[in-house]
């Protein structure tokens, strides 16, 4: 996304122009490194399947301009307990994977994520703090999809692409009194190469989903996307939510599906992904923005480890 | 009944020592037998200290025999006056005898305009006072004043800062409707005053007001030789810049739009131009301005920290005049004059920026270092122009117009570059890429008012203004990044984006001000007035690949006119009722409400506000003063930055959004010294509630007014302070010095995990010393020094990687920041000099101004950022960066 920057080109061009910088010292503390660990896990995940994925990766220093470190020789342990059971917990050391030069994790080949139980990651290193974390996968949240019938058009595309729209109606079954939070997804499968994310267009959204929804369409990222929210403005109703779909494809492209997908996810999740959205649009200069902290739940250390469950509602798609 | 004021003008004359060591001197004095008015008439003749009283309140009948050995002046003179219900107090270097208990003597009532007899200008809190009594009163923002009440007497007193004090006689019969006219001082007055002990003789609130003379803007060394009223505003405890000179008005640990600013009676929504070097009040224009920090007079609503109201000049009724003023950064010209001698007369003024005579060759020269073809440009300008006209002797009219504008550009073509990308089959494609920038912003103020004074008989003053205030601010970025693939592919980038802003406000408001008598006076008013605001964004955005050419021009690429303008309304009102009451010679007590009412939609809120004040005057030399008030503001700006750059947005309270509030106390004191010195201090604390901040990380979203609610959130914060001000005055030598010792956090509950943190310009300590010496009537020379702490910021101290799920794309990297405002930057501290010549000829009158603005090019930070260390490319280094080096200052001013 492009981000409203130009008022402070005024201020860049003067820094630019009349300013002086001068090499400083600062007093903080970049010296202590932790543990970072990113783990999104479900019982159906798009990317991992059905297993427990960890990356694990080392806090660095902010002068330090290397590439990040992913630690093979960590202990990663997952430790899953039945809610409400008295039964014994049971604990999985994690095997590491690398699948080419970009797939680096811990998984599990035993205990696999589902509903009703809490999960406990532990990650530990000699040359680290011990980081534990806690999560759950929230119970599914049905929804009903209906989407009306392509259109296509090249208007104002390039001319090898078409650009499709359909109108997508979503009804969302909130059956809890309690506050659940949800990440809506919209995915288009290339055969042969996988799920692509679809913007989601923002402001009809928005404007159903009341003050607190985020969506968030960051072009190129690797991490963000999708529409945050929460049940806020529908709790235990039924909502219903319209909006268009619209993605080019190319002319030697055939996508062969649509995946309209509502993962229920943990507050931790939520916080995890909307603060970490904020952060990246923020940059690293506090002069011009208000910088934040993203949450998480990993104590002593840094990173997400949440649970979610997903509704998926595939729908054929053909050029 | 007849008076005699005894002038004893050749002692006076000569008479150039402290009025307060003088009356504190120990002499030896004998009288025998004496009538009391003989007897201070040999006193006044001995210690060459000017006596002013009225014969017919001495007793006639009564002799004194005193034989006094190493006795003050002003023992004696209470021996003299024992067993007498006489007293005496100093003012103005002169002793005034008075009656303590005039509440059976006959009053007559005496109201009318104080004027500069050369212009014809109204002089704004010139002091008004019988000299037989130690009441008086001032005149207002229109040069009215109303003395009601007076005891019979033949004559007033009248002073103004930087004219002669005048004895005004009183013709009975036409003491209504005066035309009261001062004569300039031959030296120009102090720097910057804060309500001086000649003031103090009205016993008014002071504390936590200050008056911005017109004559002192031009003794400050502003930037490249522009005298500022927010330059001389910074001269003052309690109120801050942002950074280094930068950003704005922070006063008392007030945000930036905790201020109001008012220009002839509007609101002015955007004070400064460029990043808030320079305000928008062109010092040639500007008559007189007065910042209160607290003790708001009741009148004065919608915004929590601060009043800065400013007074445009209203042009000499009398002749015309005009100049012309070159800086380095500005040029300036004005004319004014009668449009019918004594009863109308206009006032225009020009000022425009000289920057964009050279910033785009030095921008294009700075560029081609770097290999990028391009360049900036900046300019500014103002315009005020004003008019006034008298119908009879009840009705004055005046029309005020101002308008500002900033234009900034900047292109930038960087040099073409190989990289390789991969397609959507992962295969890496090599070829030519080249990305141009083309971004323009502008904004600008324009505001008008129409003001009507009128008088309802002898007693009321009513003023009725009417106005119309507008801020529109527009932004263009146009991106094309151009790639043409080795396979012969070309893909074009090309994104166009617009951002507009506007705030209107109408207005119209009616004040009224009743004389019930000299020990009360109370005021009344109210008005209305709607906002609207009007912001929006637009963006078109198209990523074209494999396309045959690259021909941008041929592309129907342009953004479409879709700025999606979505205006919204509110509506504000408000009332206010204020009295001023002397409980007794020492104690005034002025008591206030404000109620303001806010409707925007279905949501409407009310307040009712107390402002309280007391002062005490214990002595002729020590007073005291406190006092209480409560602020709410309902508009709101969202900042990105606290620095106060234009494309932030004003936005409304809603139901969502609670209205801003303040609590504020304060107390002080003041000293009047010997040798004309003035010590004041005061000490403050303020509760503010429902401050707005962006979430975290929100603000870099593009706004409208209709979605903002999501984006923030809502805290508290504290204020407190403590603040010594000490003036020096005297005939060449003035000196102040003002040091600040404060603290101000803030705290939100979903920004910094809800932990309590420091405001971002929570300046600890600051401390200025300042001083201008005349060497005659035609050199003086200045000199300013600052020296504050620095501000607080946010910055990352740590950062780890996650990688993407989807194959091939790069990790994502997140940042650790220190927590909230963390980091304190190194102190600024910055010395400014000048020297002024002022030649003055028959017609003409130059001035010539020449300084250095930071003498020693102290590298004052106004941030720290992260770049690539020069010698190790691998590594990175925090740097701190400044703005404004060691600056030459100069201007030049002819006028006639």
């Amino acid at each position: 996304m492009l981000k409203l920057k130009l008022p402070y080109y005024l201020f860049i061009c003067m820094i630019t122009f009349y300013s002086c910088e001068k090499e400083i010292e600062l007093d903080f503390n970049d010296e202590n490194q932790s543990l970072a660990v990113y783990s999104l896990f479900s019982p159906n995940d798009i990317f991992t399947g059905n297993s427990f994925q960890v990356q694990v990766s080392s806090t660095q220093s902010i002068l330090d301009d290397s590439e990040s470190q992913y630690l093979e020789d960590a202990t990663v342990t997952i430790t899953s307990e039945q809610m409400g059971e008295s039964t014994q917990s049971i604990s999985e050391r994690l095997s590491f994977h690398k699948d080419g030069s970009n797939q680096i994790a811990y998984r599990t080949d035993n205990i696999l994520p589902q509903d009703g139980y809490t999960y406990e990651l532990k990650v530990e290193h000699e040359n680290f703090p011990t980081v534990i974390a806690k999560s759950f996968v929230p119970a599914v949240t049905e929804i009903e999809v209906e989407l009306s019938a392509f259109k296509k058009s090249k208007e104002n595309q390039a001319p090898d692409f078409t650009r499709y729209f359909t109108k997508a109606s979503i009804d969302i079954e909130d059956n809890f009194n309690t506050q659940n939070h949800y990440h809506l997804l919209v995915w288009l499968f290339y055969p042969g190469i996988g799920w692509y994310s679809v913007h989601i267009e923002e402001d009809v959204l928005t404007d159903q989903l009341g003050a607190d929804a985020t969506i968030i369409n960051v072009e190129n990222s690797p991490v963000f996307f999708g529409a945050h929210f929460n049940d806020k403005e529908f709790n235990g109703q039924k909502k219903e939510l319209n909006f268009d779909i619209a993605f080019s494809i190319h002319e030697e492209d055939f996508p062969t599906e649509i995946k309209v997908q509502l993962r229920s996810v943990s507050e931790d999740y939520h916080r995890y992904f909307v603060e970490g959205f904020r952060q990246s649009q923020a940059g690293n200069n506090p002069f011009f923005v208000q910088t934040n902290n993203i949450s998480n739940n990993i104590e002593n250390g840094y990173g997400v480890f949440a649970g979610y469950s997903s509704y998926d509602v595939e729908i054929p798609f053909r050029k | 009944m007849r008076l005699i004021i005894t002038a004893l003008s050749i002692l006076f004359f000569f008479y150039t020592a402290n009025g307060q060591s003088a009356i504190n001197k120990k002499i030896s004095y004998v009288a025998e037998e004496l009538s009391i008015e003989d007897a201070i008439i040999k006193l006044s003749a001995e210690t060459k200290i000017n006596i002013a009283f009225s014969n017919s309140i001495l007793p006639s009948d009564k002799l004194v025999s005193i034989d006094a050995e190493e006795q003050t002046v002003k023992q004696v003179l209470k021996s003299i006056l024992k067993d007498t219900n006489i007293s005496s107090k100093l003012v103005s270097n002169q002793v005034i005898l008075f009656r303590e208990n005039t509440s059976q003597i006959e009053t007559i009532n005496i109201n009318g305009y104080i004027e500069d007899t050369d212009t014809g200008e109204r002089l704004i809190g010139a002091n008004i006072y019988n000299p037989n009594n130690a009441y008086g009163t001032d005149s207002n923002e229109y040069g009215y004043f109303n003395f009601y009440g007076v005891p019979n007497v033949d004559s007033i007193f009248i002073s103004y800062l930087g004219y002669e004090t005048q004895k005004f006689l009183i013709n009975r019969a036409a003491s209504q409707d005066l035309i009261i006219k001062l004569v300039p001082s031959y030296f120009e007055e102090i720097v910057v005053t804060a309500d001086n002990a000649t003031e103090d003789f009205l016993r008014r609130p002071t504390s936590g007001v200050d008056r911005l003379d017109q004559t002192a803007l031009k003794n400050i060394t502003g930037i490249g030789g522009e005298s500022d009223l927010f330059q001389a505003a910074y001269q003052l405890s309690g109120i801050n810049s942002g950074a280094d000179g930068i950003g704005g008005l922070h006063v008392r640990g007030g945000n930036l739009d905790q201020n109001l600013i008012i220009l002839d009676g509007a609101p002015i929504y955007r004070p400064e131009h460029a990043i808030g070097i320079i305000s928008v009040f062109n010092t040639d224009a500007t008559r007189s301005a007065k910042v209160y920090k607290g003790n708001f007079p009741a009148k004065y609503g919608g915004r929590l920290s601060s009043v800065l109201d400013v007074q445009t000049k209203e042009g000499n009724n009398q002749k015309y005049q005009g100049g012309l003023t070159l800086g380095l950064l500005t040029a300036k010209a004005s004319l004014e004059g009668p449009i019918i001698k004594n009863n109308a007369s206009f006032f225009i003024s020009y000022r425009r920026s000289l920057t964009d005579l050279y910033l785009p060759k030095i921008t294009r020269i700075v560029a081609e270092r770097d290999s990028i073809d391009g360049f900036s440009n900046y300019f500014f300008h103002d315009l005020n122009a004003k008019t006034n006209f008298r119908i009879g002797k009840s009705d004055r009219f005046f029309l005020s117009y101002y308008e500002g504008k900033d234009d900034f550009f900047n292109e930038k073509q960087q040099p073409e570059f190989r990289d390789s990308f991969p397609n959507i089959n992962g295969e890496l494609l090599t070829g030519t890429f080249s990305d141009s920038n083309t971004e323009s912003l502008n904004w600008g103020n324009k505001v008008a008012s129409f003001r009507w004074n009128h008088l309802f008989g002898d007693r009321v003053f009513a003023n009725t203004t009417a106005y119309l205030s507008k801020f529109n601010f527009l932004s263009s970025t146009i991106f094309r990044s151009i790639g043409e693939y080795d396979i012969g592919r070309n893909d074009l980038v090309y994104v166009e984006r617009k951002f507009s802003s506007e705030v209107r406000d109408l207005g119209v408001r009616t004040d009224l001000e009743f004389l019930q008598s000299d020990r009360l006076n109370f005021k009344l008013g109210g008005g209305f007035i709607q906002h609207k605001l009007n912001p929006g964004s637009s963006q078109f955005g198209t990523k074209l690949e494999d396309i045959p050419s690259i021909d941008v021009d041929s592309l129907d690429l342009s953004i479409q006119d879709s700025l999606q303008l979505i205006p919204i309304y509110s509506n504000e009102a408000f009332a206010y009722y204020e009295s001023g009451i002397s409980l007794s010679r020492e104690l005034y007590l002025t008591l206030g409400l404000h109620a303001r009412y806010w409707e925007y939609e279905d949501y409407n809120h009310s307040s009712i506000l107390p402002r309280i004040s007391l002062d005490y005057q214990m002595s002729d030399a020590v007073s005291f003063s406190a006092s209480y008030l409560e602020m709410i503001q309902y508009m709101h700006l969202l900042t990105k930055s606290d620095i106060g750059l234009p494309g932030d947005i004003w936005v409304p309270s809603t139901e969502n959004v609670a209205p801003e509030t303040a609590r504020l106390v304060q107390i002080g004191t003041q000293l009047n010294l010997k040798k004309n010195l003035v010590i004041k201090a005061n000490a403050y604390y303020k509760e503010l509630d429902n401050l707005i901040e962006f979430l975290e990380g929100d603000s870099t979203n593009i706004l409208n007014a209709l979605n903002y609610e999501s984006k923030v959130t809502q805290g508290k914060g504290t204020s407190k302070g403590v603040e010594l001000d000490i003036y020096k005055t005297g005939d060449r030598f003035n000196a102040q010095l003002n040091y600040t010792l404060s603290k101000t956090d803030r705290q939100f509950d979903e920004i910094n995990n809800g932990q309590s943190f420091p405001y971002r310009f929570d300046l600890t300590h600051v401390f200025r010393v300042g001083g201008e010496y005349k060497f005659n009537n035609k050199w003086s020379a200045n000199i300013n020094w600052i020296y504050n702490s620095g501000i607080n910021l946010t910055i990352a101290t740590s950062k780890y990687g996650v990688q993407s799920p989807f194959i091939g794309a790069p990790p994502s990297t997140s940042f650790i920041f220190s927590k909230k405002n963390a980091q304190r930057l190194t102190p600024n501290q910055r010395l400014d000099i000048g020297v002024n010549y002022t030649l003055k000829g028959e017609k003409l009158k130059h001035d010539l101004t020449i300084g250095i603005y930071n003498v020693y090019n102290s590298t004052n930070p106004i941030y720290y950022k992260l770049r690539r260390d020069p010698a190790e490319r691998t590594k990175f280094q925090f740097v701190s960066v400044s703005l404004l080096p060691i600056t030459p200052s100069v201007r030049y001013s002819i006028s006639f």
